[in-house]
């Protein structure tokens, strides 16, 4: 069988992905197969993978949240299972075997040592156990290495428990989350040492900010989750999964869409899959819209596939038939659980002494040059101070009024002094930022005299 | 995940009042009903005291003056309500009377109305459910 | 506070009764009455379902949350939901839920022995109160009840897989989550008056009036096969589609047909989960819209909220 990879949704990649130890994958916890399908999908065996659901999707405007290709979910839908997901992740450790002939082991947890709390996932190995419930800050294998690891040891086997220190491994997930330790394998990577692979298993459902997409490339992230007596409903008692915003058909075109859903409800309604392949009809491997009409009309829906529908609010009808029926939705594997991020203080790099860049470094959010021109229009030059300076890199600095060189701040006379004049008598403090600083001696060693002209504010 | 919990939707917090009212300053006889933790179920039928002009029918060539409007209270001007948020769980209702009444005394009358009708309601479906066992 | 009354008498009339489903018509009242009895059917009348599991062995091919929510999904026979309470303001078990008051207890054991595949269902839940088990769609109605009696599929197990649990079952509401809720379907629809109007049919010849009655996609018309009349068979299959005033415009007859909907008289149509019946859902609904309503009635210690009487009130307590 072929690892297919099929970019962002969540189907499982190959039937055999639950047995693999992959760094990451995506299961859709009740696939379904799609409604209406082409031959080209039967033929490839896509439909055997389930990669989505068959979402009852009304298009329709609702509440405002579903602007910019936004949907808006119904919450029942998704206590029912819709839109569940599994992600997995791996974990690995490996126990390495060093040249002096020492190597790291991985002993039973010693309970005096660590927060308790801490090690309760262990088992008696000191390796987590498949089945619990793992936070962040757990330690998953209990592993330590040996302190000297080069030169000749004496006896390799039997060092004693000094000469080893602790090279525990945590588990580090976003808060909130509690993902469930699924598997553990035991095997040797190429170099023969000991692998130790964890899987990681979380079930999510959908949330705000998680995007969907339906096969025709027409994406959308939920906008709302809303209650389903607040739902819109028909007199048959059919109320959607989803609200897709109309604004989506006229630019984009995809009459392909519209297609599937007459096709789809005509498939519910009568119990055959229904084909959509393209050019098909000729051939006989696509339903025609007519006919797809005809079997709507037969089972007493309206023949383009428009619904009366009562508003959930008030319960009155509302001012428009809605185009209502099954579309085969997919979950896109970008959740906001894996990008959200904030932060208040937090690390900075190095050289400038301004905070980190992206989320994996717990980066801060840049107020950019078209943030800052926009600061500037408005005229809110404390903003632009605060944010460019005191909450980036604010640095204090010994100005030498006469010649404009930057001095040093000498602890011992408690007193700035100019490193050019040799003398601290026109020195004047300052703030700037930490880069400025670092700008000026960078272009001081390329022999340019930035000067500063200081004045009374 | 990063939504608030479930139950915070029906759940008055300790402390805070189910129901609390604020007069307007400007007009008299008005004022605000901000009920916690109620949704359009309340919202909706309190703010039925009043007519309310039905364009939805329009489409399907309706007529006639709705008879409800004959059952509503002529001294109210104006009842609405709104949700403020869907991350705030209340609804605000505004009533707004002439001075025969007040809007505490339609809030309540309304209240009390709807009460009635509904034990109307419950003892009428009883009855029919008797009846309907009865028969087979 | 003693005001001029402007209740109404709203009028009900069963139409079809079966444990889990009950079509009547309501009368006499408007569509608020009728949304908020339909919003409470779905969100708020209280029944029992497992909240918490605890497992003690799975080795079957389904993870634990997985088997968890499953069980959830499990309709439980809810009679007792009313009177139970709700495990977050329970005074006997300090709210950690499981006492008799606030929750009810399910044991769940199955293990394959054999090369058949075992289907664990419904079935196998095993209750502590014979008051709530989960629900049985085979017994009561008689059409379905011969071999195909299995309850709900749960998991199925292949030879030495085992499954074993505890599940704690509780009071709650469909708001909350939906595998609280009640019910499966409730909707109604507004009753259509569909008027004929009979000069203008009597110049139609009769292959027009056929396209007339077939212009409907549900059955609503029918041509008297005597009289060559058009007539109404079922009014409440009209889903006001417009498709039969399309076609009377299409013939030059506006005004042909004309369908009004009656805008206080609703058809509800109530089908439950089989927690509890479909009669006592509408009536535990109308309990717990009259309980909102107590609830939300100004009394003697509403306080207004006015930030100068606030202010004032303060200050006269202060001294």
């Amino acid at each position: 069988m072929l690892s297919l990879k099929y970019g962002q949704t969540d189907e499982v990649a190959a039937l055999f992905s639950l047995c693999r130890m992959d760094t990451l994958i995506y299961l859709l916890v009740y696939p379904q197969r799609p409604l209406l399908t082409t031959r080209t999908i039967e033929l490839v065996g896509y439909d055997k993978l389930g990669a989505g659901q068959n979402a009852t999707v009304a298009v329709m405007s609702y509440s405002g949240y579903d602007i910019e290709d936004a949907i808006v979910m119904n919450k029942s839908s998704l206590d029912r299972g819709f839109g569940r997901c599994i992600v997995m992740k791996k974990m690995s450790a490996i126990v390495q075997k060093y040249e002096n002939g020492t190597s790291d082991r991985i002993i039973r947890p010693q309970r005096e040592r660590y927060d308790p709390e801490r090690l309760q996932i262990l088992d008696d190995d000191g390796l987590a156990s498949p089945g619990e419930i793992i936070r962040p800050d757990y330690i998953y294998i209990n592993k330590q290495s040996p302190v000297v690891t080069r030169g000749p040891i004496t006896s390799p086997m039997g060092l004693p428990d000094s000469a080893y220190k602790p090279s525990i491994q945590t588990y580090k997930g976003p808060e909130g989350e509690t993902p469930v330790l699924d598997r553990v394998s035991l095997c040797s990577d190429k170099n023969n040492n000991l692998c130790i692979k964890f899987m990681v298993r979380h079930t999510r459902r959908p949330e705000v900010g998680d995007k969907f997409s339906s096969r025709h490339g027409q994406k959308g992230v939920c906008g709302t989750i809303v209650q389903q007596e607040d739902f819109p409903f028909s007199e048959r008692g059919i109320c959607p999964d989803l609200i897709m915003n109309p604004h989506g058909f006229p630019s984009r075109m995809t009459v392909g869409k519209m297609i599937e859903l007459l096709g789809s409800k005509a498939g519910v309604s009568c119990g055959r899959f229904h084909y959509g392949s393209a050019f098909g009809e000729p051939s006989g491997h696509a339903d025609k819209v007519e006919a797809i009409s005809e079997t709507l009309v037969k089972h007493g829906f309206s023949y383009n596939g428009k619904d009366f529908i009562y508003s959930g609010i008030t319960g009155m009808p509302l001012q428009a038939y809605i185009f209502m029926g099954p579309i085969y939705y997919q979950k896109l594997k970008h959740m906001v659980l894996d990008k959200m991020h904030a932060r208040g203080s937090g690390p900075r790099v190095m050289i400038t002494r301004q905070p980190t860049e992206g989320r994996s470094r717990n980066g801060g959010l840049r107020v950019g040059e078209m943030e800052r021109d926009c600061l500037i229009a408005y005229g809110a030059s404390m903003l632009i101070y605060e944010r460019l300076m005191i909450s980036s890199d604010p640095f204090e600095v010994q100005v030498c009024r006469k010649c404009g060189l930057l001095g040093y701040y000498n602890y011992k006379l408690k007193t700035g002094i100019c490193s050019t004049c040799k003398n601290g008598d026109n020195i004047s403090t300052m703030k700037l930022p930490y880069a400025c600083k670092l700008l000026i001696q960078e272009l001081q060693s390329m022999n340019i005299v930035p000067r500063l002209k200081l004045t009374e504010a | 995940m990063n939504a608030p919990d479930r139950y915070e939707r029906f759940v008055v917090p300790e402390g805070v009042k189910k129901v609390s009212y604020e007069r307007d300053t400007k007009i008299i006889n008005a004022a605000s009903f901000t009920v916690e933790r109620e949704d359009h179920t309340i919202g909706n039928i309190l703010r039925m005291q009043v007519p309310i002009s039905l364009n939805f029918f329009e489409h399907l060539s309706f007529q006639g003056v709705l008879f409800l409007q004959l059952h509503r209270d002529p001294d109210v001007l104006f009842a609405g309500y709104k949700l403020p948020h869907p991350l705030q769980y209340k609804i605000i209702v505004r009533i707004h009377t002439t001075s025969q009444s007040s809007p505490m005394q339609a809030y309540n009358q309304a209240v009390n109305d709807l009460d009635k009708e509904l034990d109307h309601l419950k003892s009428a479906f009883e009855a029919e459910l008797a009846k309907h066992s009865r028969e087979y | 506070m003693e005001g001029r009354s402007y209740q109404r008498f709203p009028t009900v009339k069963i139409r079809e009764l079966k444990n889990d489903y009950a079509k009547f018509e309501l009368r006499d009242t408007d569509a608020s009455i009728a949304n908020a009895l339909r919003r409470v059917m779905i969100a708020e009348v209280p029944t029992i379902a497992i909240d918490l599991v605890e497992i003690e062995v799975n080795s079957s091919v389904l993870n634990d949350e997985f088997i968890a929510h499953r069980l959830g999904l499990i309709p439980l026979t809810s009679e007792r939901a009313m009177s139970m309470r709700f495990s977050r303001d329970c005074d006997a078990c300090d709210g950690d839920g499981q006492c008799e008051y606030c929750s009810v207890e399910f044991h769940l054991r199955a293990k394959c022995l054999n090369d058949q595949t075992l289907d664990v269902t419904s079935r196998e839940l095993i209750s502590s109160d014979p008051s709530v088990v989960p629900v049985d769609f085979a017994s009561p109605s008689s059409e379905y009840d011969n071999a195909e009696n299995r309850g709900i599929m749960i998991v199925k197990l292949r030879r030495g897989q085992e499954l074993r649990l505890r599940a704690i079952a509780r009071k709650g509401i469909g708001k909350d989550h939906a595998k609280w809720s009640p019910a499966a379907t409730v909707t109604f629809m507004y009753e259509p008056e569909i008027y004929i109007n009979e000069d203008m049919m009597e110049k139609l010849t009769l292959e027009q009036r056929m396209s007339v009655v077939e212009s409907s996609p549900t059955k609503v018309f029918d041509i008297d096969a005597k009289t060559g009349r058009v007539v109404v068979v079922d009014p409440e299959a009209y889903t006001y589609d417009d498709e039969v005033i399309k076609k009377c415009e299409s013939l030059n007859a506006p005004g042909l047909v004309e369908v009004h909907p009656k805008e206080d008289s609703f058809i509800f149509t109530v089908e439950s989960t089989g927690a509890i019946k479909a009669s006592q859902l509408v009536l535990n609904a109308i309990d717990i819209l009259k309980q909102k309503l107590d609830a939300v009635r100004l009394s003697e210690d509403t306080v207004e909220a006015d930030e100068q009487f606030l202010e004032l009130d303060a200050h006269m307590r202060g001294g």
